[in-house]
């Protein structure tokens, strides 16, 4: 039965641990490199962003064919996310799966999304194969790290598989244990269509492509299908498997992965986790874990020439096209004129579109600092949500507000306790749990408002333990704080863009770093300009700019004028950049000193 | 015929002074010799020569004095012998301090030269001391009056304030003493701090501290009022005369009339067109001994160009631009053009406009680069 020669598995492993080499190294093994293109590293991460970064952002499955014991093998494996921004989208790709490779890398060890990526694959019932990589590295600390899978991770010894990606040690043997570890995928063809959506993008010739896993019977052209969530149907156009592209098959049965294809026009009816079934003979209930994505990080993103406003519109719209987890509407500030407020999924998402967009659209952004949605209660009993604190209501009818939650794994040497808990402290932090993994690395929980973490927390986190903590988290929902909306004011008029959420007691501290970073922003004009911060109608800072009152080129004779053009040329380029706001021209950066502090 | 200023530059200097951003060359005697050389070949070779008669000539650099008495003597023989000069031009040189003496400014008398401008930058030892100029305040004093000595009636002093520790009464004493000789024309510069230039680095390693805002407007606006009560007027942003003493050859630049510079580096305008000259000593002296142009930019305007490049120029005068004068000469009406700039500069106090001729206000005249800019 074809079943048994089926593996589909993931790799997981804590940012920069290796899990693009190993995959590479497995392509070149099972000769599933395309012939003619040169290897490059890390070869499955296909957008130039994430090659430059070195993160995945998409799914990438791949099938590839290995042979062990003169018994054929067809290995489907699924590159997932690498970044807490993502990780539903690795839950579902891990859906998809019956095990999961889980590298650690030896110089580092476990690092908080190792552990992050192990809760998901338990919680997914994922076979798991504990690799040890970099084993070729000078630092490499291997009994050590041995010892934290299995005290912490509670993996046997005789489980663990050492491994350089890079030079390709170990690699048969952990291919071996692909095949006698992790389960054949089980389904049953005569029963009705089951498949799981674990990622999706938009061919502009093709219509969507569905990367899909098909639990229970099968699939091919001419299918009639479902998508259980949005209840829209389809008639099949093509399946087939990847490999360095589409390749169409037959059929794709219970328990392989691959692709269909079906005239679907909006990415939105094929949404992640959502089950695929027949439409002719559904199936009861859709596969469990399917949530609807929801933006946690908003910002408003403003065409710097407000004449561009259509062409951000059309971009971002084009952007949606794959990237169903971006949200955006329109936004008029006073300030900044006509935009979108956008909605992500983290920053690190938010910084992605951003960078898509000046640099595949050539379009020039003013971003507004970046805030989490609040929950706002008035007075009169109604809750409002917002995402965008110029919406936040006059104090005057605030009765309480909420905000995300999340709950936070730090992993980091022993000796920086002190000094994460006095961040955590500072960030309102609650501890949960703090646990060894070895004497000498220790493992936070703490409950931290989401807001906290998108403003600075990760930056200081680095600094305070010099790069050796890390980080994940994941929302538990929203919990009540004492917040309050702290406006700036730029010459005696509230800037909309310049508005943000804080807690009571942060507010004054903010509030001062703010202005005095506008103050060191904005160019001096004319007139003075009073920058202040206020809360609740009460100025709690003020710096004022003193007027421009000497600027003029002194010299200027027969061998200076085109020099001095030049000056002058310049001089104007960079006031064209400024924003104006009232009387007063402001910098773009000053639309994120906001975001800076101390 | 057209009239042109004519202009020769002289690139060396014994010592670079710590605050200066131009090129210019380590005073080398046979390297000065091959260059008046070179001048001279130059000069010769010029093609408009005979179109063009020469209203002003001015010697600048670098420090044109520390050129040898005999080169000068060569230098202004092809002067006179390849161009046709009109009756009574004005004649400068730009002298430094601590190079000249009594024979060498008789020389220049002998010469033709009728105006000397002298760079005596401050009388305050210590500030000269800051900025590296090579001479003390006795011998920049000695110099303006051995000029006077030997018949200069048309002295000019280069002044430079908000250097460093700069009081105000520091500046008004060097004021005072140099308004005590027969000075007929001040230019008055603030002390810039330009990339590059030993002072930029000073600064960013926070050895020099720059005069506070409020110190160098006290001594901008003293400098006015003191000035005046001498007679000496500004008519032009960073220049101050007697009437009747105003720069001629530097009028020319600002009101956007046709020059020819001599030398490396040197800039020409034309007929609209502007050229500039090789910046490298070496490949000036090759191209002109093998009689070729050591010209290697040039920049045609267009009319509009030259109508802004009016203006701004222009602006920088007391007289003002005549926009009626701009719209002869180029056919461009800023008027119209830029209603819209001249109404906001006029709302901001920075530019009067009586409906031919825009002025900057005094307000404008330390803010002249928020009104040049309006029309780049």
């Amino acid at each position: 039965m074809k079943l048994l020669g089926i593996r589909n598995f993931s790799i997981i492993a804590h940012i920069d641990h290796g899990k693009s080499t190993l995959a590479d190294r497995f392509l070149e093994k099972t000769n599933s490199m395309p012939k003619r293109k040169k290897v490059e590293e890390q070869v499955l991460d296909q957008m130039d962003l994430e090659r430059e970064r070195g993160i995945t952002i998409k799914s990438h499955p791949i099938r590839m064919y290995y042979t062990l014991e003169e018994k054929g093998y067809e290995l489907h494996l699924i590159d997932t996310p690498g970044h807490v921004d993502f990780s539903y989208e690795v839950s579902r790709s891990l859906a998809a799966c019956e095990g999961a490779i889980l590298v650690v890398d030896a110089t580092q060890g476990i690092e908080a999304q190792t552990l992050a990526n192990y809760n998901l694959a338990l919680e997914n019932n994922l076979t798991l194969i504990p690799v040890i990589n970099k084993i070729d590295l000078l630092g490499a600390e291997i009994e050590r790290v041995k010892k934290q899978l299995m005290d912490s991770l509670g993996f046997l010894e005789n489980e663990i598989i050492l491994v350089s990606a890079k030079e390709g040690t170990g690699v048969d043997e952990l291919f071996r244990a692909i095949i006698e570890r992790i389960p054949h995928p089980k389904g049953a063809l005569d029963r009705s269509l089951e498949a799981l959506i674990f990622d999706a993008y938009f061919d502009p010739f093709r219509g969507v492509v569905v990367y899909t896993r098909v639990f229970n019977g099968m699939v091919k052209k001419g299918s009639k299908i479902m998508m259980m969530f949005t209840e829209a149907t389809y008639e099949v156009g093509e399946v087939g498997y990847f490999a360095f592209g589409l390749h169409p098959t037959e059929s794709l049965e219970a328990g392989e992965v691959g692709y269909i294809i079906a005239n679907i026009k909006n990415i939105k009816d094929a949404q992640v986790g959502d089950t695929i079934t027949s439409s002719e003979a559904p199936v009861k209930a859709p596969l469990p874990g399917f949530k609807k994505i929801k933006p946690m990080v908003f910002c408003g993103l403003f065409p710097q020439e407000s004449n561009r406003y259509e062409e951000l519109k059309e971009n971002l719209g084009k952007l949606q096209l794959n990237d169903p987890a971006l949200v955006f509407g329109p936004e008029n500030s006073e300030a900044l004129g006509p935009g979108f407020r956008c909605g992500f999924l983290g920053t690190l998402h938010m910084e992605i579109v951003e960078e898509r967009l000046e640099r595949e659209y050539n379009l020039t952004l003013v971003a507004t600092a970046p805030n989490v949605a609040y929950r706002v209660h008035t007075k009169d009993g109604e809750i409002i949500e917002i995402t965008n604190p110029f919406q936040f209501p006059h104090y005057s009818k605030v009765e309480k507000v909420e905000e995300p939650y999340v709950r936070a794994s730090i992993i980091s040497p022993s000796e920086y306790i002190g000094p994460i808990m006095e961040l955590c402290r500072s960030k309102r932090g609650t501890l949960l749990e703090m646990n060894y993994i070895d004497p000498m690395k220790v493992i936070f929980s703490y409950e931290l408002p989401l807001s906290e973490i998108i403003f600075d927390f990760f930056d200081k986190l680095k600094s305070v333990t010099r790069g050796y903590a890390s980080l994940d988290y994941e929302p538990i929902g929203f919990k009540e704080s004492d917040l309050v909306k702290l406006d700036v004011l730029v010459k005696g008029e509230t800037v909309d863009a310049l508005n943000i959420i804080i807690h009571r007691d942060e507010a004054e501290k903010r509030g001062r770093e703010i202005v005095k970073n506008l103050r060191k922003l904005i160019p001096r004009q004319l007139f003075e300009i009073p920058i202040q911060a206020s809360v609740n109608g009460k100025i709690i800072a003020r710096e004022n700019i003193p007027p421009l009152k000497k600027n003029v080129l002194q010299k200027c004779y027969g061998g200076d004028v085109t020099r001095k053009k030049k000056l002058l040329e310049k001089q104007k380029e960079g006031k064209k950049r400024l924003k104006q706001i009232g009387q007063v021209e402001v910098p773009q950066e000053a639309f994120l000193a906001i975001l800076k502090s101390e | 015929m057209n009239e042109i200023a004519l202009y020769v530059h002289i690139p060396f200097c014994i010592k670079k002074c710590l605050y200066c951003d131009f090129f210019s060359y380590r005073f080398d005697i046979s390297l000065v010799h091959r260059y008046t050389e070179a001048l001279i070949e130059e000069i010769k070779n010029i093609k408009v020569r005979n179109t063009y008669l020469v209203k002003t000539v001015y010697i600048g650099g670098g420090t044109p004095s520390i050129l040898p008495g005999e080169d000068m003597e060569v230098l202004f023989g092809a002067i006179y012998k390849s161009f046709k000069i009109i009756n009574n031009p004005e004649i400068t040189i730009e002298v430094n301090p601590g190079t000249v003496n009594e024979r060498k400014l008789k020389l220049y008398r002998e010469l033709g030269i009728n105006r000397i401008s002298i760079g005596v930058q401050s009388l305050q030892p210590e500030e000269l001391k800051l900025l590296g100029r090579i001479h003390t305040p006795e011998e920049a004093i000695k110099s303006i009056e051995l000029a006077e000595k030997v018949g200069f009636d048309n002295i000019n002093i280069d002044l430079i304030y908000s250097i460093p520790n700069q009081t105000v009464n520091s500046w008004k004493a060097t004021l005072k003493q140099a308004l005590n000789m027969s000075i007929k024309h001040i230019s008055i510069y603030g002390l810039m701090y330009e990339p590059g230039t030993p002072l930029y680095k000073a600064l960013t390693k926070g050895k020099v501290t720059p005069l506070s805002e409020d110190v160098e407007l006290e001594i901008f606006n003293i400098s006015q009022r003191i000035l005046a009560e001498n007679g000496l007027l500004w008519y032009e942003i960073s220049n101050y005369s007697i009437e009747g003493f105003e720069c001629k050859h530097n009028l020319t630049y600002w009101e956007g009339d046709d020059y020819l510079g001599i030398g490396v580096s040197s800039h020409s305008f034309i007929e609209n067109e502007r050229y500039s000259n090789t910046p490298n000593i070496g490949s000036y002296i090759n191209l002109v001994k093998n009689r070729q142009s050591p010209r290697v930019w040039v920049q045609k305007l267009s009319l509009l160009d030259k109508a802004k490049e009016l203006v701004i120029l222009g602006l920088r005068l007391r007289k003002g631009i005549n926009l009626v004068e701009v719209y002869e000469k180029t056919g461009v009406d800023i008027k119209k053009l830029y209603g819209k700039s001249i109404d906001k500069l006029i709302q901001e106090e920075l530019i009067t406009f009586d409906g031919d001729t825009l002025f900057l206000t005094e307000r404008g005249r330390l803010l002249g680069n928020l009104v040049f800019e309006e029309f780049i």
